[in-house]
Order: C-alpha cells, then structure tokens, then sequence
C-alpha cells in the first residue's frame, strides 16, 4: 500500500469499516510513513470531536413522552373498539351483555384511577417545579406552577387555592397511563395532600360533577368534574376533613352540596 | 378478552422503543433545527412505527428500522415546510455561538485534558452540523452521532454504501471547515487536510469507495 492509496481508505480505516486484513496493510504502511501517521491522527481526532458531541444532545422532553404513551394507549383503545365493534354487529344478545359489561367495567376502571393516583401520591416522585428556598411555598403565586404546565399538556391547568394549605410543587405524572398535572401541598399540620389534574373528555377518571370519595391505600381519594378537565385530591386526612379542604365554589370545582357522602355510604 | 394480542404487541413495542426515545429526539432536533417540529416528528414517527410494527421482522435491526421511518417521515412531511422556516435559523445559530464564545467556555476549551467532552465544544459541532445541506447532515447525523455502520447507514436511507462514505467524507471536511472558522478551536480541531479529495483520487466523478480500492489493489 502506497501513501495515494492509504489517502482514500483512512476514513473507512478510522470508522471502524475496513476488513482485518486491509486494516493490517494500512498499519504497516503507517508504521514506516510519519505523514500517513499523521493523516491517520488527524482524521481520528476530527471523528473524535465530531462523535463526542453526541452527548451533548437533548433528551426527549417528559411532555414528548407522556404525549407517546397517551397516543399508545389511544391507538391500542381504538383498534380494542374496532375488534369489539365487529364482534358486537353478529350478535344481539352478546351486545347487551356486552353493554352491562362495560358499565361494570367503566366503575372498575374509576375505581382504579383511584387506586393508581394514591399510590403515586404515596410513593412521594419528585417535584419538577419546586420553590427556590428551602421551606418556602408558592403561596398565593400559583401562577408559576400553572406556567409550567401550559402546553405540556392537552388540557388548560388551573392550580386551586386550598384553604390551610399551600401548594409545594408540581410535576407531570401519568396515571394509568394517562397523562396528569400534579400538584403537591403542605398543610399546617405536615400533612401533603395531592392534586391530579387530567383532561379527561371521555370521562375515563370521573364521571359526575357531585365529589366521589373512594378510600384506597389508606388515603381518601376525591374526584370530581368540571368540563372536561377532572380534579383528584388525594389525603391521608378523614373523609369529612378532607371535603372541608375542597375549594371554594368560584375556583374550578363545583358548588359543595350537602348530599356528598363518602362513596363507602352510597351503596 | 379482545385485543389481548394488541396489549402485549403494544408492551413490547414500548420496551424496544424506550432505549430510543433520546435519540430519535436527538436526531430529529438536528433534522428540523427546530424543538417543537422535532417533537411532532418524532410523534409522527413513532406513531407510523406502532401502526406497521407487525410488519416489523422480530430480530432484526429495531434501531435502523426507527431511524429509516424516522428520515423518510422527515423527507415526505416536514422538508418542504422548513423551507418556509429558515428565517428562524439565524438567531438560533447565533444564541449557539453566543454561549460558545463566553469567557468560561472558551477557557475550558483551552485546557487540553478536557477539550473531548466540552459542552461547549460539542454545542459547537452541533451548531455546524446544523448548517450543513440536509443530504450531508443526514449521514452526519447516522453515523457521527447515532454511530450506525456504513451499511446501515445506507439501508437507512436507501443509498449505496459508497454515496454514504462519499457524504460522510464531505459532510466532515465541511465541519472541520466551519469549526476551524470559529475562534478558540485551535488545536482542538485539526487543520490539516483530511486525505487527497476521495472524488478526485477516483478520477473526478465516482465517491470514495471500498470497491474501488479493492479492485484497484488486486488490478495493481
């Protein structure tokens, strides 16, 4: 191998490209030539600078992320909808008991966006947003953590001022798989309370308007409904503490009527 | 009961998607120059590849496959409509070479036993691959920063394998050009010439080619 020839292959004999034994032609050619060693150096520390910026790359955004899952789950629901749809068309009777199925099965999957959103509150993730200070709350600027969510999800987030508490932080959370706003608050007495907030149309999470408390994982755990948009505060407080805590009327949470009861009552 | 096939397709398309997610990101960020296209396309690619992963053969290379959806869903949808962006370029390369040129920066890039892993450094690359023509800019982005072979490289892009090393070779020189044309890289990018022009070796018209070589060295 000559110098002109070692010139055309040194790019493949850096990357890696090149067969054993046409790697070994241009080592001994470099070994007794210091300007092909040269050139050998200078294409690898170019690769070198090139191929190291990949660490400095962006990683995916969490709002990409939780944008994924949801749109998953989304397209694996409609083609589920579509097979069902087909099955359902062949047989009446099926399609009724089909239809019960699906109520029963539509207050199980309530039932476990409760389950599922206490224990994410249990498990305590950490805050994305958080005060600069050590100790200090948002207090009355809520407005910082409603910044946070804007576009990171398909649905407006209002941040609630619950009385007693102050809100500590937030971050996404997915519950189910369902993308949520979460905001965490610390009450007087050390107690943190929870609030999910999903954009939930299909009324998925919750369905009435009316506070349902569901007890789960030993937190009370209240969800209800305004628009589209659903409110879930999870608390390790006693149901009648906890309604106390609910917001007042003009804040997006439906005027408190005196017929809510733990949903443990309405049965 | 229904769609129970569906859920376990659907788990496993996540489980081999997840170890790509920061990359197809990546990769696409330095395609459309541009956070929140980025963002769809990988949405969009991801989508597509979910829709047609029962056309996906169960051991081969999940990683090429993305990437090959990845480039032509770039190529159809989104080249056109970056035309009609490139004012925005300007002020996003000069907000790279504005962080680049700082005085903490710069004094690291003078410290030669950190220079390799310099943010700054790799900020500065990525800005000059940004400006690269989009066919080069590919291959750079395939095999510089996704480390992909030649081969699948050019499978990717349905390319022969000479037109990526011809590209890759190009589109390098190209950003040795525009880093040595920044201040403070002296000695952390070489400056001499990278090899004779491969297209010139070959006499003028064909890319750099292993073929070529090989025929050439048993004809001589």
């Amino acid at each position: 191998m000559d110098c002109s020839q070692l010139s055309t292959v040194v790019q493949a004999f850096v990357d890696g490209e090149l067969v054993a034994s046409e790697a070994q032609l241009v080592e001994a050619h470099a070994a007794r030539c210091a300007a092909c060693t040269e050139r050998i150096s200078q294409q690898r520390q170019l690769v070198t600078v090139v191929r190291a910026a990949k660490g400095a790359l962006p990683q995916a955004p969490l709002a990409l992320r939780a944008r994924l899952q949801f749109d998953l789950a989304e397209e694996g629901r409609r083609s589920r909808r579509k097979q069902a749809a087909v099955v359902f068309a062949g047989a009446a009777a099926v399609a009724l008991i089909g239809l019960t199925g699906t109520w029963q099965h539509r207050a199980a999957q309530r039932r476990a966006y409760a389950d599922d959103a206490a224990q994410r509150h249990a498990r305590q993730y950490p805050l994305e947003v958080q005060p600069k200070n050590v100790g200090q709350d948002f207090g009355q600027n809520v407005e910082q953590l409603e910044a946070f969510f804007a576009g990171k999800l398909d649905h407006r987030v209002a941040v609630p001022q619950i009385p007693n508490a102050r809100a500590a932080g937030a971050r996404l959370l997915n519950v189910r798989e369902k993308p949520a706003a979460y905001i965490r608050y610390d009450t007087a007495r050390a107690r943190q309370l929870g609030l999910f907030v999903y954009g939930d149309p299909p009324r998925d999470v919750a369905y009435d308007d009316e506070p349902q408390v569901a007890n789960s994982h030993g937190y009370n755990v209240v969800s209800w409904r305004n628009g589209d948009v659903v409110y879930q505060l999870v608390s390790d407080l006693d149901e009648r503490d906890v309604l106390e805590l609910l917001p007042p009327s003009e804040l997006p949470l439906p005027s408190r009527s005196p017929q809510v009861q733990p949903a443990s009552f309405q049965r | 009961m229904f769609g129970l096939r569906r859920h376990s397709q659907k788990a496993e398309f996540e489980a081999l998607l997840a170890p790509h997610l920061d990359g197809l990101y990546g990769a696409a960020v330095r395609l459309t120059r541009q956070p929140t296209d980025a963002e769809d396309l990988v949405q969009d690619t991801v989508m597509r590849a979910f829709r047609f992963f029962d056309r996906f053969q169960k051991g081969t290379n999940f990683k090429a496959w993305l990437y090959r959806i990845l480039t032509n869903t770039f190529i159809n949808g989104y080249r056109r409509q970056q035309k009609a962006n490139r004012l925005g370029d300007e002020s996003e390369r000069q907000s790279v070479e504005a962080a680049f040129f700082s005085a903490d920066a710069t004094e690291q890039v003078q410290d030669p036993e950190s220079h390799l892993v310099d943010r700054a450094l790799s900020e500065a690359v990525l800005g000059a691959i940004d400006e690269l023509p989009i066919d080069f800019r590919m291959v750079v982005i395939l095999a510089d920063l996704q480390e992909f072979s030649y081969k699948e490289a050019a499978d990717i892009l349905n390319v022969p394998v000479g037109t990526v090393m011809s590209r890759l070779f190009r589109g390098r020189k190209a950003l040795q050009r525009l880093l040595l044309a920044k201040e403070g890289l002296e000695g952390v990018v070489p400056n001499a010439d990278l090899a004779a022009d491969p297209a010139a070796e070959a006499g003028g018209e064909a890319p750099i080619n292993l073929n070529t070589y090989r025929q050439r060295k048993k004809l001589g």
